[in-house]
This record gives structure tokens, C-alpha cells and sequence, in this order.
């Protein structure tokens, strides 16, 4: 699968998981919401390691989170592309 | 940090008398930080009047439950202690409930105001003063009802929203002194310590927040991540207590800068066992030992591993002193296995009662002993190990969730004949929500992420299945007819994999 499309794939069930997951109705949300400024706390944190580890197939390590990284959906996706991309290519 | 509760007279309740003997200590210290915003004591005190006097003139008084449905902030501190200066009682509402939820706890409970951080079209607007921060005060005008006053309720906890499992722990205010009191004569947490907070107030607060004020300490209000922001409050702020979850402690075991947070004295981890494995890199990482921490909303934190947390890091502790803990039903599970049993604990700032159905203390307590609903067992040198839950309650992350809640639910669903809902272990959560589920009938059709998407609008996220599995049929006992409910790990759900967004 390219590269652009696995992202785009990855960030519309991201999105579709933070609506029905994560946040409420009344949030309005696309790929570039701030989501640490839309209330996206370590609870929903939790829950977006396992939805990735379940259901992405991507283990998101701890050691690498970081604000910038979670701060968007956009920026989710293409961390956790990047992470699919390591895991398929090795060392 | 002590009061005699039978010298306080007039207005002022126990837990306000606490904070003025804190303030009085030391007026011009920092009690709370958030963001760039700091609170002395005497201003907090000073803050609190104010908010008081606002909610006094809007007929908050004695005897009234005030709903309290607020995100972690020096706003919803100040609000709980402006409602018990006012004579009311705190009913927090976590903010990750649903509507259909809040409005459940409203029905049951019916408080006399509800205070939220969200507007409504019934409520009065209010600004916080100093803070600037609005809060939204709605008054309920039917049901006046007030709580027995002998109890001095001081702060309802309610866990879940629905029947079966809707009790609510009312604990008074010389509950909460005697608690706090008990506990801080092991955590030794003073004026000089800097506490670093992480966890939600909504259900955490009593034994912590109050704690730590009532002895002077400054708390400083901090995103729960990532790791960087945790690490970098502790550096500037100086901070000396954490008090975290394991999962935050994992995080902050995987950072990999130069920081040391030196200026940590002590560690607690509490909501969930903490893995070992977790407390092992933490302790590389940074030096410092974990502490686990051990108790209940019914009864306060009962054990605490300050003593020997590197040697015996897979035990919460040695009971703290006034405590008791008890092994009862005693079991081996194994030729070469320890004996353990179910946990009873007995000591002072237990619970005063639950609210609905009412029952006091002294109809759930035997002879002053409560049921922990967990498993565990005590070695020779008096150490407390935690092994699992024999009640039905599933702690996801150190929120409880009460299968029959959530199997009312998926019962509603007209696709859904049955349901069977219980815990799996998860390594992040400590446990998560799975379900079984039978079809109504044969032409029924409904797939897993619909009725997930269902449970969802009416459950907090933490309370939704992650997996939902199909089956013919529910197990259950022959002569009642009662659901055999499944131990965690026991029988790890797959699931149905038509789970994807977006298609």
C-alpha cells in the first residue's frame, strides 16, 4: 500500500475511533483539532494505545510519546505510519 | 496536622478547620498551582469565602447535596471546600460520564444544586473570583430532601449510574479527618513537600487533595503527560511527592532525556497494581523507589509500602498503624503456594454510610470489619500482597465498573437477547470490560462496533466493551439460574474483528 494512502487510512479510523471513542458529540474534530487543548487526557491516552495495539497492529512504545506527536490526529497518523513503515522494513 | 473535633463549634466544619490551622502556619505559602496561576493559602481561604458567600446567597446550606460536575483545577478545589463552608455535601460527577449517566445520578440522588463547568440553559453563570474562572450553578427545586445531620456528610461518591450496583459512599467530615489524620502519621507530608498531581479529583481527592492541604503542603496541577511535561513541572516546581498511577509511571520510566526529578522524596503509585516491571524501570531510570499504595473509596488508603518498597516492590505495605487486615476463607492455591484469602480491614475513617438504598455503616461493617472484595495474602513480616478480585467489580484503570450496569445496557439493545459482562487483564488498564452477548432472535442482526457505538452513547468510554463476542448461549448455575461470571484472564475474548472506522 503507498505510503500517502496507509496515512490517510490510518488518520480516518483515528478520527472515526476519537469521535466514538474518546470524545464527546459536542467536540468538533478533524485531523488538525489541538487535541490536548480539546481536553485529550491520559485516559483517552490509554485508550489510543490500545486501539492501536488492537486494532492497528502498531504498539506505540511509551518512550516515544511526546506532546507534538499526539497533539493532532494528522501528526498521530503519520507517527504510527512511520511506526508500520519501521516494523515492515527492520534494521 | 490535628483537630479535636469535639472542641469546634459555630460555622466552621472540621475539614475547613484543618485548612485554616494550614493557612494560619504559613499564610504566604503557595497551596496550589496551575499553569502560570498561584494560590497562596491565605488567598485560597480568602477564595473560598467568597465562593461561599456566592453560593449562600443563592440558598446553598446545610444538609444540601451539591452535584459537582468539574474537570481538575484550583476552581474545583475551591468549590468542594465552598460547599462544605456553606454546610453541604460534595457529590463529584466525573467528567467522562455520559449524559444519559449524569442525568441517572441526578435521579437518584437529586441534589438540591448542580454546579458544572458547562452551561446550561437553567443554570446561573458565575465567576470564579481571582481565577476568572466561570462555573454554572443550577438550583433543583423539587425534592428538598437533607441527610440525616448527624452523619456531617461532607462528600458522596457515587460509582456507577444505574441499579444493581448504585450505593454511593457518604463519608462525613470527621470521617475524612480521621482518615487523612491516620494516613499522614506514615506519608509524613508536610509543609515543606511540593505534590505533583496527575489523577482525576473526581475520584481522587479525599485522601489526597484534602490530605495534603490540610498539612500544608503546595499542590501543583499537571497534565498526566507525556512524560516530558510531568518531568518538567516536577523541575521547576521542586517537587517532592508523586502521586501517579502506574501507567504514568510506565510513561515516565520510557523518557529518555538526562532529567532525574531528584527532588523527589516519594513515589506513590495507587488505582491499580503496579507491575513489576514497571517499578524495575522506573527505578533504573531515575533512582527512586515506588511506593504502592492499597485502599478503597469505603475505607480510605490501608496499606502503604513506605518501608521496604525496593525489597518487597510486589506488595502494597504493611497495614497502616490503627489499621487491621484480616486473611479470611483462607485457601492454598498450590503445594508450594502461600495461603491467601479474602481481605477484611478494620480501623478508623471507614465510610458512614451508603446513600441509596441508605444503609449506615454499622448494618455493612461486621463487628467494624469491612469486605475489601479482593484476594490477597500476608507474609511473616506483616507485608500485604494484593492477587486479584473476587467480587464482580472491574477496575479499569483504577475506575470501577460494574458488569450489571453495563449488561443493563446491552440488554436494552432490541438485537440483544443476553448479555455476560466481565474483565479481562490488559496490561496498561489493569483489567478492561468484555462482553458476551446472545442474539434476541434468530433473524436479530447486529454487528460488534454497532453495539459498541450503542453502549457508547450511553456509557463513559472506560464502562464500553472493547470486545464483544457472539455466542450461542450464557453459562449459568443450574439452581438459580445466575450468571457464572468469569474471573479475569480466565477466557481472553478475541473478539470480532469488523471494527473499523471509517469504511
Amino acid at each position: 500500500m503507498e505510503t500517502k494512502t496507509r496515512r490517510q487510512l490510518i488518520q480516518t479510523r483515528l478520527l472515526g475511533f476519537l469521535r466514538e471513542e474518546v470524545f464527546d458529540a459536542q467536540v468538533t474534530l478533524d485531523e488538525h483539532t489541538d487535541l490536548l487543548e480539546a481536553g485529550f487526557d491520559s485516559l483517552a491516552l490509554l485508550r489510543l494505545l490500545n486501539y492501536s495495539e488492537q486494532h492497528l497492529g502498531v504498539c506505540i512504545p511509551e518512550a516515544q510519546i511526546t506532546g507534538d506527536r499526539i497533539r493532532t490526529v494528522y501528526n498521530m497518523a503519520e507517527w504510527i505510519d512511520t511506526l508500520e513503515t519501521e516494523k515492515q522494513t527492520g534494521p | 496536622m490535628s483537630v479535636k473535633c469535639a472542641q469546634l463549634t459555630g460555622s466552621q466544619t472540621p475539614l475547613l478547620h484543618l485548612l485554616s490551622v494550614a493557612t494560619q502556619g504559613r499564610p504566604d505559602s503557595i497551596a496550589l498551582v496551575q499553569d502560570d496561576i498561584r494560590i497562596k493559602y491565605s488567598e485560597l481561604t480568602a477564595l473560598i469565602e467568597s465562593v461561599a458567600q456566592d453560593l449562600r446567597e443563592r440558598g446553598v446550606s446545610q444538609g444540601h447535596l451539591v452535584s459537582l460536575h468539574f474537570p481538575n483545577s484550583i476552581a474545583c478545589i475551591v468549590l468542594t471546600y465552598a460547599v462544605w463552608r456553606c454546610g453541604g455535601a460534595v457529590v463529584p460527577i466525573a467528567m467522562e460520564l455520559t449524559a444519559m449517566e449524569i442525568s441517572s445520578i441526578v435521579a437518584q440522588i437529586r441534589p438540591h444544586f448542580f454546579i458544572s463547568n458547562r452551561n446550561s440553559t437553567r443554570a446561573e453563570t458565575i465567576i470564579c473570583p481571582r481565577i476568572k474562572t466561570p462555573y454554572f450553578l443550577e438550583q433543583y427545586a423539587e425534592c428538598m430532601h437533607g441527610l440525616a445531620i448527624p452523619l456531617d456528610p461532607a462528600f458522596i461518591r457515587f460509582t456507577s449510574g444505574t441499579t444493581g450496583a448504585f450505593k454511593g459512599v457518604v463519608l462525613g467530615h470527621t470521617t475524612i479527618v480521621e482518615r487523612i489524620q491516620s494516613l499522614n502519621r506514615v506519608l509524613q507530608i508536610g509543609v515543606g513537600d511540593t505534590v505533583v498531581w496527575v489523577l482525576s479529583m473526581a475520584h481522587h481527592f479525599v485522601s489526597t487533595i484534602v490530605l495534603y492541604l490540610s498539612a500544608g503542603a503546595s499542590i501543583v496541577l499537571s497534565p498526566g503527560f507525556p512524560a516530558e511535561r510531568i518531568i518538567n513541572v516536577v523541575e521547576k516546581e521542586k517537587a517532592t511527592i508523586l502521586y501517579a498511577s502506574p501507567f504514568h509511571y510506565a510513561l515516565l520510566a520510557a523518557d529518555t532525556s538526562s532529567c532525574k526529578i531528584s527532588t523527589i522524596r516519594m513515589a506513590i503509585s495507587s488505582t491499580v497494581a503496579l507491575p513489576e516491571s514497571v517499578y524495575i524501570d522506573f527505578y533504573n531510570r531515575f533512582g527512586l523507589t515506588i511506593r504502592q499504595a492499597y485502599g478503597i473509596i469505603e475505607t480510605g488508603l490501608v496499606c502503604v509500602n513506605t518501608e521496604l518498597p525496593l525489597k518487597k516492590r510486589t506488595s502494597v505495605g504493611c497495614v497502616v498503624p490503627g489499621y487491621e487486615v484480616e486473611i479470611r476463607n483462607i485457601e492454598q492455591s498450590g503445594e508450594n503456594e502461600p495461603t491467601c484469602g479474602r481481605i477484611f480491614v478494620k480501623g478508623p475513617g471507614f465510610f458512614d454510610a451508603y446513600f441509596s438504598p441508605f444503609r449506615s455503616a454499622g448494618q455493612i461493617l461486621d463487628n467494624g470489619w469491612f469486605d475489601t472484595g479482593d484476594i490477597g495474602r500476608v507474609d511473616s513480616e506483616g507485608y500485604v500482597y494484593i492477587l486479584g478480585r473476587y467480587k464482580e467489580i472491574i477496575n479499569v484503570a483504577g475506575m470501577k465498573v460494574f458488569p450489571q450496569e453495563v449488561e443493563q445496557v446491552l440488554d436494552e439493545h432490541p438485537a440483544v437477547g443476553e448479555s455476560h459482562v466481565f474483565s479481562q487483564d490488559n496490561s496498561r488498564y489493569g483489567e478492561t470490560v468484555v462482553a458476551e452477548v446472545t442474539l434476541s432472535s434468530a433473524e436479530s442482526r447486529i454487528i460488534e462496533s454497532e453495539l459498541r457505538s450503542y453502549c457508547r452513547s450511553r456509557l463513559a468510554s472506560y464502562k464500553v466493551p472493547e470486545k464483544i463476542r457472539f455466542v450461542e448461549s450464557i453459562a449459568k448455575t443450574v439452581v438459580t439460574s445466575k450468571i457464572i461470571r468469569k474471573r479475569s484472564g480466565s477466557d481472553v475474548i478475541q473478539g470480532v474483528e469488523d471494527r473499523c472506522y471509517g469504511n
